[in-house]
């Protein structure tokens, strides 16, 4: 069973996320903010990284995905970024393309089942 | 009469009146000044109330659209088909709560000077087929003929998420305003300074009163048909916008059997 670390710090968002990715058979843990992720991450090995950008300030989820490439267990391990609607994400705020921060893929929020699934699937080569 | 007499008592007053006129205008200067401060003040609280508040309402969203999804769609085990029917309605709800919000946060940002175009080098036809892709159960529900003519290999210099909310915002109402049965066509030209790109679909020709104020802030078409049509009355509003941030312009041309939105932008790093 394949493991995926959601870090998001909307508690109903992680639930009805947990919900639908247990329903179709993997293993979920979660992580309220950037610090418990990265200590999670250490710890039980996921294969998939699901990271909300904008937690406590507008950017950690990229701060996550910085700290996650210098972890040498989780620095391959891929990442899909869940990042905010409308003309001015926070992708637009830095530099660096999601690629080249080894992240597989962008889903806007809100996030349709459907959608979640089949880039999961993707991220973890299914 | 003594004139030098006269002429001292004329100087001192219209030199009085002089003076009140200055005082006068001073003071409604200042008045105007104050206004003008509070008015600001005022706009702002209303601009970042707005922002706030779409943005608390997206972050809520986010969870009821998993849920009730999940529910619908049977991720979360079958439904028999009245419980089916609750639930498409909810989520035709849902989506345009979610346009909604979506084009009030885009308005805050605009009105508050926050839109900015972060340029990089993008596939047009990436996105346009991204968009059709979004409206593809609504294109086959009015039974729409889709041609899109954008050419494959082009890329071009613009904000991928600016240009990508042009064409759902013009693709959104060529859909809800176009003929049944009727043809959407996307089209490409490549002008000397500019690229020009449109969509267009059959339906009723728009007038050139109405022409006039399409994208305009909360302009809607008001005709008997049309009321029945969702929106905030912003899509267009937003669209213009985002097209004169990249240097272009914004208009609607009337053909035989319907209308073609065309925009165009700055060439530039392709």
């Amino acid at each position: 069973m394949k493991k995926i670390l959601i870090i998001d710090d909307d508690a109903e968002l992680v639930e009805s996320l947990k919900q639908i990715l247990e329903m179709n058979s993997y293993k979920v843990i979660s992580a309220s903010s950037g610090k418990e992720g990265i200590k999670k991450a250490k710890t039980e090995n996921p294969d998939l990284f699901i990271i909300d950008v904008m937690m406590e300030t507008w950017s950690e989820g990229f701060d996550v995905v910085e700290q996650l490439k210098k972890e040498e267990n989780s620095c391959n391990t891929p990442r899909i970024l869940l990042t905010g609607i409308g003309i001015q994400s926070p992708l637009d705020s830095i530099s660096m393309s999601p690629e080249m921060m080894g992240v597989k893929f962008v889903l806007q929020k809100p996030v349709k089942p459907a959608d979640l699934l089949q880039y999961v699937r993707k991220a973890l080569n299914e | 009469m003594d004139y030098r007499l006269l002429f001292y008592f004329v100087s001192i007053f219209f030199f009085l009146l002089l003076f009140t006129i200055i005082i006068y205008y001073k003071k409604k200067i200042a008045y105007l000044t104050r206004c003008n401060k509070s008015l600001l003040k005022a706009n702002k609280n209303y601009l970042d109330m707005l922002g706030f508040v779409s943005h608390e309402l997206k972050g809520i969203m986010g969870s009821v659209i998993m849920c009730v999804y999940s529910v619908r769609d049977g991720f979360l085990g079958m439904m028999n088909f009245h419980q089916r029917k609750a639930l498409d309605a909810a989520v035709r709800n849902l989506e345009r709560l979610e346009d909604t919000v979506k084009n009030y946060l885009d308005l805050s940002r605009i009105e508050k000077g926050e839109l900015k175009a972060r340029k990089r080098k993008i596939n047009i036809k990436d996105i346009t087929m991204q968009a059709k892709d979004t409206f593809s159960k609504q294109i086959s529900e009015k039974e729409m003929v889709f041609k899109d003519n954008v050419p494959k290999d082009l890329n071009i210099f613009a904000d991928k998420d600016q240009l990508k909310t042009v064409y759902d915002n013009l693709l959104s109402n060529a859909i809800k305003y176009g003929k049944k049965g009727g043809r959407i066509i996307l089209n490409f030209e490549k002008l000397e300074e500019f690229l020009q790109f449109s969509v267009y679909n059959d339906g009723e020709v728009i007038s050139q009163a109405k022409r006039d104020n399409l994208f305009k802030k909360f302009y809607r078409l008001s005709t008997e048909e049309y009321k029945k049509i969702s929106g905030t009355g912003l899509g267009l509003f937003i669209t213009k916008k985002i097209v004169e941030n990249h240097g272009g312009r914004i208009w609607v041309e009337p053909k035989e059997k319907g209308n073609e939105f065309i925009f165009k932008i700055k060439k530039g790093g392709e």
